[in-house]
């Protein structure tokens, strides 16, 4: 059992936290005098490499960083505007904090982006981790070149500090310090970018997303009570209306959103039909629990019912009370307080770490139609005996990408983001998935799934390399909404089969590693070497055969493409 | 003038930049105190700007490139404080 004392005091200082942290006027003393807010932390080591100072900045972002959980070690470089990388050692992330205007006297830009060229170079041959360069250029027109080198860099990421600060109406320098503090950022500047620091870029690039946001109803997304007010009685502010588009905006990332409010079911349904000055629609939420059954349980049943942990749903209720149990029983789902100013509750949302993403792709999109589809699919598998007739009818296809360097970002996100089907966990970077690609001994297949239901987009990573006779497959991750349809053998056999590599191999081995929820990936490996228990870490043979004679199912159709 | 100055006195001033610099620096402080810099090790330039920074905000002043540089200790910085409240 939780400790119950630590969780109801954890969440009351995260409640009294979120005010300072996410007020739309944030207080620097406020920040500063905090209580700590213990509890469970992701740790993580952050190299800095700069030429100006970052203290206050860092200082900064702690009760941000706590709040989210994650606790970071920084590792400061001295200031050095030669970039050396002087002493590296291995970190979880590589941050390049770097006042550009040191180097005007290189010349034109282009020769300042030659040199930064070969620096991120250089720092790549040391590490895999992923890369942020945190800059600015005083010249708008000189951001397109300075995104564009950024973006040919697989797990390279632009922190602009003058775009962020021009966004939030801030004055980025403030010369009046630079002498005497190192760095020329403003007061105003400061807090701001260690926000944006600790709340997006970090966590974006360090922690897990959060998948999920689920909500109260009642003093949540309207002012008032259903139950007591009506539902002409409900008033939606503007500051809620606000808050609602928001939420809204979440479905196009690829967010779920899930309604969990103690109501009568029948009146919210009632409620979200009648009031069409909502923007939040009933059928926008992905998961519904309206009743008087007590939070926490319903939480675990939008998990299920989303195929997530609990520690990717962010769930929002005014009721401190509610907010108290629901940490206490499920300590790893994260919790924000409804504010009875829906505008602070906007600010929350906006900067609570693990919502935010470097970058949204198309199939973030479609995994929401894909959970509708599951439910169809479901039912119509209970109808059917024959899976054949049950492939056909769907018309399922899926396609093996080898090698494919447009996918890298969803490769990685797959690695990274499955924790069911993933059978080694290894975490591959951005980078090395992309040395992987370019090795020849070496091999990544990207495996899309489409049915007439859905497009599921790319559901599958299997990572692999060649030694001697041997395909070692490092890694293998299915998404879980790629689950339960009887297909993850030919999810992955199709893949290795289509590996050139496996040309001349005698044996096929997977790596195996133990998490706290990989045991789908463990029972298929067992089933597929014909084990008798669980496979341990370490290597196991399977059977060429299985995969040389591996026929897809009937009415399944598969077609592989080599880059 | 600022709204957060126009009411405050010199113990309230003083008070500001004691909490102030007990944040910062993470020492306790009190009334009557007249920390310097040079006598205090954590008090260092970086420091100093998170100090100045945060003063500035709770007082809503600001004060110029010279300032920072010389305001050095509670007196100090009480004193200018009050100038410009006075000024």
């Amino acid at each position: 059992m939780p400790d119950t004392l630590d969780s109801i005091e954890i969440s009351m200082r995260r409640i009294e936290a979120q005010s300072a942290l996410f007020s739309p006027v944030i207080s620097r003393l406020a920040v500063l005098r905090l209580r700590k807010v213990s509890g469970t932390c992701r740790s993580a080591r952050v190299n800095v490499w700069r030429n100006h100072a970052i203290e206050s900045v860092i200082e900064l972002t702690r009760p941000y960083l706590e709040f989210g959980r994650l606790q970071i070690e920084f590792s400061l470089s001295d200031y050095d505007d030669s970039l050396l990388f002087a002493s590296h050692a291995p970190a979880d992330l590589e941050l390049l904090w770097l006042d550009s205007t040191r180097y005007s006297s290189l010349g034109p830009l282009d020769t300042w982006l030659e040199w930064l060229d070969d620096r991120i170079r250089a720092l790549r041959i040391l590490t895999g981790a992923p890369i942020i360069l945190a800059t600015w250029l005083t010249e708008v027109g000189q951001r397109p070149p300075l995104t564009a080198l950024v973006d040919s860099f697989p797990g390279v990421f632009l922190a602009d500090l003058g775009q962020t600060c021009d966004d939030l109406g801030a004055a980025l320098i403030d010369h009046r310090t630079a002498a005497m503090a190192g760095s020329a950022i403003s007061r105003h500047a400061q807090i701001l970018l260690a926000r944006e620091l600790a709340c997006h870029w970090l966590p974006a690039t360090l922690a897990p997303p959060i998948k999920a946001v689920a909500l109260d109803l009642d003093n949540t997304l309207h002012d008032g009570v259903l139950g007591e007010d009506g539902i002409s009685g409900v008033r939606l502010t503007p500051a809620h209306r606000a808050l609602q588009e928001d939420i809204k905006s979440l479905l196009e990332r690829g967010i779920f959103i899930a309604l969990v409010s103690r109501n009568e079911h029948a009146e919210v349904e009632e409620l979200f039909g009648k009031r069409d000055d909502y923007p939040l629609r009933w059928e926008d939420f992905s998961a519904i629990e309206v009743s008087w059954a007590d939070k926490p349980a319903a939480l675990s049943r939008v998990a299920r019912r989303l195929r997530i942990g609990l520690d990717a749903i962010l769930f929002i209720d005014d009721n401190p009370g509610e907010l108290a149990s629901v940490a206490t029983m499920l300590p790893e789902l994260h919790t924000l307080r409804a504010e009875p100013d829906a505008e602070h509750t906007r600010f929350a949302l906006t900067y609570y770490p693990g919502l935010w993403r470097w970058k949204t792709g198309a199939d973030d999109a479609k995994r929401l139609r894909d959970l509708q589809a599951t439910v169809e699919r479901e039912a119509m598998m209970a109808r059917t005996d024959d899976m054949a007739e049950y492939f056909r009818s769907l018309q399922v296809s899926l396609t093996v990408h080898i090698d494919p360097p447009d996918l890298i970002d969803r490769l990685t996100e797959l690695c990274n983001k499955t924790n069911q089907f993933n059978l080694a966990l290894r975490r591959f970077t951005q980078a090395e998935i992309a040395a992987r690609m370019a090795s020849g001994g070496a091999c990544v297949a990207a495996v899309r799934m489409k049915d007439r239901l859905s497009d599921s987009g790319v559901v599958a990573a299997i990572v692999a390399e060649r030694i001697d006779t041997r395909l070692i497959i490092e890694d293998l991750c299915i998404s879980c909404r790629a689950l339960g349809r009887q297909l993850e053998d030919a999810v992955v056999l199709a893949a290795i089969r289509a590996m050139p590599l496996l040309d001349g191999c005698e044996k096929v081995c997977f790596q195996v590693r133990h998490g706290q929820r990989n045991r789908p990936a463990l029972d298929w490996l067992a089933r597929l070497a014909g084990m008798t228990g669980l496979p341990e870490p370490g290597i196991h043979i399977a059977p060429l055969q299985n995969v040389l004679e591996f026929t897809p199912p009937v009415g399944v159709k598969v077609t592989c493409l080599t880059n | 003038m600022s709204d957060q100055l126009t009411n405050m006195d010199r113990n309230q001033i003083e008070q500001t930049v004691l909490t102030v610099l007990g944040t910062v620096l993470k020492l306790p402080f009190s009334v009557g105190m007249d920390l310097r810099r040079r006598d205090c090790p954590a008090w260092d330039s970086l420091k100093h700007i998170e100090i100045m920074f945060t003063l500035e905000e709770e007082l809503g002043m600001e004060f110029n490139e010279a300032e920072l540089a010389a305001l050095d200790s509670v007196v100090s910085i009480v004193e200018a404080a009050l100038a410009k409240h006075e000024a």
